[in-house]
């Protein structure tokens, strides 16, 4: 009797760790151990092959820090992240806004509003790739333009940034969306009565309501944008071998590729990394300030 | 209970659908690349390129020819995989990880990795199987300039294979509307060519005399063929020894060449980026361009007959270097199996025939490296109907063999370094000597980096 | 006068939605239209012949795209699944249950979200190596199991659902498992569908770990077709045909993802507030 209680109390308080042990396991196989060993490493020279050569201290650190690319780098990220991350989210908000009411051609505006998001990353770069092209894409034809976007300096970073939009914009939708459909009716109706419209309705009820979901794809792009590179790897380093025209469009994580993957330098890689990662856990721990802030889950 | 349940479902899923993929390989594919084991009596061999389009097709040609002939009387088969770019990578990684299973016999790397594919073990000295009676392949069958570039440390360590050299591409019927008989032939006549080739419309260029972006490639190029050789790194441009330092500022090449692009850039007409250098060739956007042979290929679909090819404009008039022909090569890996790496050594043998060589360079527009390959009725008739290619292959004969790129490294990184300082250059940030000194001084702390790293 | 407004409004939700996704159109017409129109400086957003094919020909009859696609599908299709249910599970436990060092943990997955993944390729490939897994399916997927994104959407969502429910289904004698596979799960299929698909869609076109982890012809996945076709060197087959192999990728992606949009949208956050 006793022994049967005993069994269940040890598995209940046991049981919630049983079902993040698959992730655990899988986040740090994959993720946190490559990572601890990179950050590790980050504090020795490393050869090209990635065997310590020596105990470095935080000589690497000193280096990135003093390069000023890497420097350009943080700036264009930030940069990247600030402009990206409202705009796609405003964007998404307003869409779902328009659409939160079904019609009878509901489903064919809605599927187009989120298709952005049923495209992968590099055929979206392909895509753009030819569209912002000076001599045969679309964007110059259209509105008899003469510049090259990706490959002048001035216009290559927002080149970027739009194309990056465009590519969120289907994904906060579609979550928008669901969490617009999914407000309460009675509330909204009572705020009407108690008369509550335009504006005051948005701000005061709608978007409370919806606080959950606008946290939650504000964490996402922002961990994303601060991560990112593809777009920079895909579209400006097989012409430039670098980020960009006059480096403007390097990100740090493209910064970190070009200078581990591509130049064998893991000592400025390693810790390009973990500065990269600090900011954005700077930027993640605001965010997550602020879900305990305004974000209310009832 | 049941979640376990769940979670062995789902690992068995996986597990049996990697099953499934590996038995596919057995039947889709001629045995899965890791076998070392002859199955029966046929040696495999595993060759990894990174070709695509005609390229490929032909080298698929030559490999089933050899599957079905030669390979066949002595018992090997050849498993042709594409690798893409990431080719030389993965056999440094295997070589890492001591995957003796997971990596190639043969691989197609660019010339400028000799350095490090040699630093692994595994590598094969191609130069001691050329060296051994009755080799039907030995070293001067290969042109000079390709012998060149496949030594490393005094040893021709790898076969050249699909190697190609820059040229100027002009468009026929501008120059001739223009009133020029032949093609510029050295930087000063090309600053004339520009400056009457460009159009202007409206404070606009319509049409850009020249178009070329200078990176490492084309400026490794103008400097090592001024004189009668140069090098662009000191140890023969890293050939006899590891590279440690650049020599191209000391030696005044750099300089000269930047003083002759500056004319250019002075004329208004020259078009500094690359953005789609190849189809705005072919629009006529461009009267003339510098690129890789690599790229007629691409030229005769876009624009049949209406470019022809010349040399490589010369620096100063009396430049007898000559330009340097690059590109990529065959590197042999012997994992602890010599039946296999010789077995290897006959696929290449083959490859590089004159007749094999045929195939590949009509299809790829490649310089075919052997010299018997241009005695061949075949590849005469080839080059009176498309003398274009002939430039290419005459500019290398007639260059110095000790012209050649350098093995620099940390090549990509200086790629990196000298395409964006030269970027600045272009646009009017940088002067000459400013430019001079930025090149030298990036280069030269990569390189230190990467020794005091990699000592 | 109402229904003439309903009518309008709808037109404008419809062109909205036409200029979003112009650069797919655009897409579907090059690919469609001969090299000597998409090089003019002219200007043609249609083809002025339809029913060109010739680029799809070249598609398919130089890659072997439909190999590639199928290994697409079974890498993306299985490692959507598998992560649907991993995260699924570590969600429900950080959403109902209280315990020792959940902060924490929580923690550690955001944390996950900002570990970039290119630098983890190379170390990756080494732990792949040891565990035997180069060149098999599994290899490819493995690392693909999990994404600390998925988890956190599925925590916010689930936390938005009443625990009261879950208390009243546990004096009914229901276990917490059962809980979650016979309630939890059933009535969150937006969540999990939005899961699933982005998942997908994530994992569909991946290049450089399939790649690298695999060293046969016969294991490469979607985007090497179009990495083929897209050189500069040699003989290139035109910007058309590029174009179209990123089409033909594109429609498996797009059809799963209208299959399933029904799903997304169409269900209220079932339970989510009324319990």
């Amino acid at each position: 009797m006793k022994g049967k209680t005993f069994g269940k109390k040890l598995f209940q308080s046991v049981e919630p760790y049983l079902y993040l042990f698959p992730a655990f396991l899988l986040l740090i196989m994959f993720a946190y151990y490559p990572f601890a060993k990179n950050t590790v490493l980050s504090f020795f020279t490393v050869n090209k092959f990635r065997e310590i050569r020596e105990f470095a201290g935080i000589a690497n650190y000193i280096k990135v820090l003093g390069d000023e690319k890497f420097i350009q780098s943080i700036g264009n990220t930030l940069v990247f992240v600030v402009v990206t991350v409202p705009v796609s989210i405003v964007v998404g908000f307003g869409l779902a806004l328009l659409a939160r009411k079904r019609t009878r051609t509901s489903s064919l505006y809605e599927a187009m509003y989120s298709m952005s998001m049923a495209i992968s990353v590099s055929v979206v770069a392909m895509i753009f790739q030819l569209a912002f092209n000076p001599s045969m894409g679309i964007v110059n034809k259209l509105f008899g333009t003469n510049v090259s976007w990706l490959t002048d300096p001035k216009t290559a970073l927002a080149a970027i940034i739009f194309i990056q939009i465009w590519a969120n914009v289907g994904y906060n939708f579609i979550f928008l969306l669901s969490g617009l459909r999914g407000m309460s009716e009675d509330v909204l109706e009572s705020a009407r009565i108690d008369g509550a419209t335009g504006i005051h309705l948005l701000t005061r009820i709608i978007i409370p309501m919806v606080s959950p979901t606008l946290l939650f794809l504000l964490m996402k792009d922002i961990a994303y944008a601060m991560t990112t590179s593809s777009f920079t790897l895909i579209l400006t380093y097989p012409v430039f071998h670098n980020g960009g025209p006059n480096g403007t469009t390097e990100t740090i994580m493209s910064y970190v590729y070009g200078k581990g993957i591509v130049g064998t330098n893991y000592n400025a890689a390693f810790a390009a990394t973990t500065v990269g990662f600090v900011l954005a856990a700077v930027m993640m721990a605001l965010s997550l300030v602020l879900e305990k802030r305004k974000v209310n889950y009832d | 209970m049941k979640k376990l349940l769940a979670l062995l479902l789902c690992g068995a899923m996986a597990l049996g659908t990697a099953a499934c993929g590996a038995g596919n390989e057995g039947k889709g594919g001629t045995g899965s690349a890791g076998s070392g084991q002859a199955s029966g009596d046929t040696q495999e061999v595993v060759f990894w390129h990174s070709f695509s389009g005609a390229t490929e097709a032909a080298l698929a040609s030559i490999i089933n020819e050899y599957n079905e002939g030669r390979g066949k009387e002595k018992g090997i088969h050849v498993e042709l995989v594409y690798q893409g770019y990431e080719g030389t990578d993965k056999v440094m990684l295997a070589y890492q990880t001591k995957d003796y299973e997971n990596a190639p016999d043969i691989n197609v790397g660019l010339t400028s990795t000799i350095p490090a594919v040699m630093d692994m073990g595994w590598t094969v000295n191609v130069e001691d199987y050329m060296k051994e009676d009755g080799s039907e392949v030995t070293k001067d069958m290969f042109y000079e300039p390709l012998q060149q570039a496949c030594t490393y440390e005094g040893q021709m360590v790898a076969v050249p294979f699909s190697n190609s050299i820059p040229l100027l591409y002009y468009n026929k019927e501008m120059l001739e509307e223009a009133g020029f008989e032949k093609a510029p032939e050295t930087m000063d006549e090309l600053k004339d060519y520009v400056t009457a080739l460009t159009v202007e419309e409206g404070g606009e260029v319509k049409r850009y005399g020249l178009n070329m972006q200078v990176k490492r490639y084309q400026l490794v190029e103008f400097c090592v063929s001024q004189g009668e050789v140069s090098f662009f790194g000191d140890n023969q441009g890293g050939r006899e020894a590891p590279m440690t330092k650049i020599v191209a500022g000391d030696d005044g090449t750099l300089k000269t060449f930047l003083e002759k692009l500056q004319a250019l850039i002075d004329t208004g007409g020259y078009k500094y980026v690359e953005d789609n250098i190849n189809e705005e060739f072919a629009q006529g956007l461009s009267a003339m361009a510098i690129m890789s042979s690599s790229r007629m290929g691409t030229l005769d679909e876009l624009m049949p007959g209406k470019y022809m090819t010349a040399y490589l404009p010369k620096v100063n008039a009396d430049d007898a270097g000559g330009a340097a022909v690059g590109g990529s090569c065959l590197n042999i890996f012997n994992r602890d199996d010599d039946d296999r790496a010789r077995a290897a050594w006959d696929v290449v043998q083959y490859c590089v025939s004159p007749k094999s060589q045929y195939t590949f360079s009509t299809a790829s527009g490649y310089i075919p490296v052997n010299k018997g390959c241009e005695d061949l009725d075949e590849m005469k008739k080839y080059y009176e109907e498309n003398p274009q290619y002939k430039v290419a292959l005459d500019q290398m004969k007639e260059a110095n063999p000790l012209s050649q790129e350098p093995l620099d490294l940390t090549y990509n990184e200086i790629n990196g370094i000298i395409t964006e300082i030269m970027l600045e250059f272009c646009q009017g940030n940088l002067g000459v000597d400013e430019t001079v000194n930025k090149i030298v001084e990036r280069c030269n702390d990569a390189l230190d980096e990467y020794h005091s790293v990699n000592g | 006068m109402k229904k003439q407004n309903h009518m309008f409004y709808q037109l404008l939700c419809i062109v909205t939605g036409v200029i979003l996704i112009l650069p797919i159109i655009y897409a579907i017409n090059i690919s469609f239209m001969p090299q000597d129109e998409i090089l003019t400086t002219n200007l043609h957003f249609f083809p002025s012949k339809a029913g060109y094919l010739e680029n799809y020909k070249i598609v398919f009859m130089h890659t072997r795209i439909l190999r590639f696609m199928w290994n697409s599908l079974v890498m993306a299709g299985i490692s959507s699944i598998v992560r649907v249910i991993v995260a699924s599970l570590a969600a429900f436990s950080f959403s109902f249950f209280e315990y020792r060092g959940k902060k924490a943990l929580f923690a550690l997955v955001v944390g996950s979200m900002i570990i970039p993944a290119d630098v983890l390729v190379v170390q990756n490939y080494f732990t792949t190596a040891e565990l035997g897994l180069i060149n098999t399916y599994l290899g490819m997927m493995v690392v693909f199991f999990i994404s600390g994104i998925n988890i956190f959407v599925m925590r916010q969502n689930f936390l938005s659902y009443s625990i009261s429910l879950k208390e009243a289904a546990q004096v009914d004698g229901c276990t917490n498992f059962k809980f979650y596979r016979k309630i939890l799960m059933p009535s969150n299929i937006p969540v999990i569908t939005t899961v699933f698909i982005s998942s997908f869609v994530g994992t569909w076109n991946t290049y450089l770990w399939p790649l690298l982890v695999t060293n046969t012809d016969a294991m490469r996945t979607a985007q090497v077709a179009v990495t083929m076709l897209n050189n500069n060197e040699g003989s290139n087959y035109g910007v058309g045909a590029v174009m179209a192999a990123a089409v033909v990728i594109l429609v498996p992606s797009v059809a799963v993802f209208l299959l399933f949009q029904r799903k997304i949208v169409g269900g209220v956050m079932a339970g989510a507030v009324k319990g």
